[in-house]
């Protein structure tokens, strides 16, 4: 892409010169993607390059409301560190810390920790469960007006003792993030989960999770407030429609042809042992028995199925190439508004991840046009009502865990 | 004869939960530190080093320890020349992560990280983490020696010209250039490589506390800066041919390293302070100041450190042992004068 600088992935100034813009268009947050694990596609695909904790501290520095999403793993990294990384990123960004919360199901990664390969699925699940527990019962363990209080946690999978030595966050807790879509994800996000993120290419499939989520964020005792459901949104703009599909052919023809190969290795899917001209079967793997993400799998099956017709690897990378499994929109700042609005009506979603075609002119194009277009139709804010990313996303503070009985009383925060 | 003085190079030290224990109630912590860290580079500092503990402290007045690579995330966006050192633990720090962080902070700060390795921990730290005991001195010090192998390992796994950013082919790294490093260790075992580029020094500073007199826990091998307490001149000599000798046998020159003897700001007057740095800096026994603020009993807030920091480099300048503009541009190597690494894989494709 002529404009697009593609050393800029460690470039600070380049990260911040995007989050002050969508800062302008009035986001609610920023969030760089972070696989952890060296991925080979990224020869023909830059990656962003930085460490998100390290990295967001820096956007912090320089943006006043925008919430600041950073992935942390619930496998690679210790709960105690983990848990002082995001209060401190809470504390100096004045309360717009989130973290999304992932638990490592590429393998790559598992190499790079001295295992040899990853947890079961359903296993990764129940330990990231332990581990939230533990990491919000860190963030409440030193509450004003009290000292801290030792955590004395043992559990299946993680023991911690002390207290966390920083007081409790701006926001209680930093917002808490997850993007599975499996059975576990689901479940998962239903109980801990308050932005969850997910890739539904279509209508009909937007519906359908996000009815379920809400289902099953009811039966596990949540006000339908609590959580909020973002799909991906990959926006190709153009001033006319025909100028924005020139655009998006654009974007396609740059896909390097080994870049085919090599791009859902990333996921855990392994595409090399298919031809590239030739279609692909049906069903390429076998779900249950698939132990990377699994989510990302079963969207691409969908994808084919919607498609009514075999499609071949390159055919398919081509579809998702940009949009990775997401919805996608090309057209006229009008019609991408028009997009969403439908989206947010028909209860598919309740915001979306904004995935510009390119960078920064994307970004740009998008502030500048299409969210004047979301704000006539009454359905995006003209400007930040508060400072935390709780009050821009309408969560609630968490209350602290009461006290166990060894532990001095307390006065517990109220809900906001 | 050459008498033009050498500069003296000066690390401020902060425990950055002393600031929050005395912080007035207006003033946040995170404001105060970066005030900190704004007057030191206007002294002419040359870095700031967070101290660090994995545990709520011990006694009385808690305050709050902010997770340093975060909080240096920050001071690395608003300061330009002052390099930024990070206490990181090596008995609960996975070297991956480790390495990713700094790495991060070396490509932000533009050249500017550092880190002190901390290879002990106390049994109350250990327990955050689900170790039942922290190890004994000998395997702690073994287990620092292989994190830093492995970390730096991951930061040569990219050579310095790994990416291409070649428009026209659409290739954007050339893959021979990044190597795993498959790496087989006691403690660690890490495949690579890593996922962040080759930084601008190649490897952030590596920094060390030295507590033996003799310098025997010194990773002769590894460390640019050795942060020490001696008691007198002699001490500090004595440190000075220690640390030599050991790093000598290690096939490094002795000016692979810089030493930095401490200055307890809080007990000192800055004007004393800074002459007999001049007089041991003479002497050859040492090349600069670790000024410390990350002792037991400091004064609240932060005009104490930045009254100090000011009087005692002015001193130092009208001692000709400090220079008065502010210098061109530089990485932390630059500034202490230690060599930039050259990736180990570049370097077997060369030989």
């Amino acid at each position: 892409m002529p404009s697009a600088e593609p050393t800029r992935g460690t470039d600070i100034a380049y990260f911040q010169r995007l989050s002050q813009i969508a800062e302008r268009g009035k986001f609610d947050f920023v969030f760089f993607a972070d696989f952890l694990a060296f991925a080979p596609s990224s020869q023909y695909h830059v990656r962003w390059e930085l460490e998100p904790l390290t990295l967001l501290a820096a956007v912090a520095a320089v943006t006043g409301r925008i919430g600041l999403v950073a992935t942390g793993s619930t496998v690679f990294t210790e709960p105690y560190n983990l848990a002082r990384a995001f209060a401190t990123l809470d504390h100096l960004s004045g309360g717009r810390a989130a973290w999304n919360i992932v638990t490592s199901g590429a393998p790559a990664a598992a190499r790079d920790f001295g295992h040899d390969e990853v947890l079961a699925h359903h296993e990764r699940y129940v330990r990231a469960g332990e581990y939230v527990e533990v990491v919000k019962q860190l963030w409440d363990s030193w509450s004003s007006g009290a000292r801290a209080r030792p955590l004395d946690h043992r559990g299946a999978h993680l023991d911690v003792a002390g207290a966390l030595n920083i007081p409790r966050p701006p926001q209680g807790h930093p917002v808490l993030v997850q993007a599975g879509s499996s059975e576990d994800g689901k479940d998962f996000a239903s109980r801990y989960a308050e932005l969850i993120f997910t890739a539904t290419p279509t209508l009909a499939a937007g519906q359908a999770f996000y009815a379920e989520i809400r289902r099953r964020a009811a039966a596990a005792g949540r006000a339908p407030e609590a959580l909020k459901i973002l799909p991906g949104f990959l926006a190709v703009i153009g001033s006319t429609e025909a100028e924005a599909r020139q655009l998006k052919e654009q974007l396609d023809d740059f896909i390097h042809p080994e870049h085919y190969k090599l791009f859902l290795s990333s996921f855990g899917i392994d595409l090399s042992q298919f031809p590239l001209d030739q279609p692909l079967p049906r069903k390429f793997a076998d779900i249950s028995a698939f132990n990377g993400i699994k989510s990302r799998l079963a969207v691409i099956e969908t994808i084919i199925a919607e498609l009514g017709r075999p499609v071949t690897p390159r055919e398919l990378v081509r579809r998702l190439a940009g949009s990775r499994g997401h919805l996608h929109c090309v057209g006229t700042p009008e019609q991408i508004a028009e997009r969403m609005a439908q989206w947010f009506e028909a209860r598919a979603a309740d915001g979306f991840i904004v995935k510009p075609s390119h960078l920064p002119g994307g970004i740009e194009n998008f502030v500048e046009h299409v969210v004047p277009e979301l704000r006539r139709r009454g359905i995006y804010r003209d400007d930040y009502a508060g400072t935390a990313l709780r009050e821009h996303l309408n969560l609630a503070t968490p209350g602290v865990a009461p006290p166990t009985a060894q532990t001095e009383p307390k006065n517990l925060e109220a809900l906001a | 004869m050459d008498t033009v003085k050498k500069p003296a190079l000066l690390n401020l030290s902060v425990d950055v939960s002393r600031l929050y224990a005395a912080s007035h109630n207006d003033i946040s912590p995170i404001r105060q530190i970066g005030a900190l860290a704004q007057a030191a580079e206007r002294a002419g500092f040359d870095s700031l080093a967070l101290h660090d503990r994995l545990e709520t402290h011990s006694h009385g007045q808690a305050g709050a320890q902010f997770e340093p690579l975060t909080l240096l995330g920050y001071l690395a966006a608003i300061t330009t020349r002052i390099g930024l050192i990070a206490d990181l633990s090596s008995a609960h720090t996975h070297p991956y992560n480790g390495a990713r962080r700094l790495a991060s902070l070396d490509h932000i700060s533009h050249g500017r990280a550092g880190w002190r390795v901390r290879s002990t921990a106390t049994a109350r730290e250990a327990g955050n983490f689900g170790a039942a005991a922290s190890a004994s001195a000998a395997d702690s010090h073994e287990l620092a020696q292989e994190f830093i192998t492995v970390a730096k390992k991951l930061w040569d796994s990219w050579e310095d010209d790994a990416r291409l950013a070649d428009r026209e082919a659409g290739q954007y790294l050339d893959i021979a250039k990044v190597h795993r490093i498959d790496h087989v260790g006691r403690a660690f075992r890490v495949e690579g490589p890593i996922d962040i580029p080759r930084s601008p020094q190649g490897h952030p500073v590596l920094a060390q506390s030295v507590g033996k007199r003799d310098a025997s826990d010194l990773f002769a091998q590894d460390v640019d800066l050795v942060l020490h307490h001696a008691d007198d001149l002699r001490a500090a000599q004595s440190l000075r041919r220690h640390v030599t000798r050991r790093v000598q046998a290690a096939g490094r020159p002795q000016e692979a390293i810089r030493l930095l003897t401490s200055i307890d700001a809080t007990a000192r007057q800055a004007r004393a302070a800074a002459a007999q740095i001049d007089a041991w800096q003479a002497a050859g026994a040492i090349d600069g100041a670790d000024v410390r603020f990350d002792i037991e009993g400091a004064a609240p807030g932060i005009d104490p450190i930045t009254a100090f920091i000011a009087q005692f480099a002015d001193e130092l300048r009208r001692r000709e042992r400090l220079a008065r503009g502010a210098g061109q541009p530089a990485t932390l190597r630059m500034r202490y004068g230690v060599p930039r690494p050259t990736s180990r894989y570049t370097a077997a494709r060369a030989a």
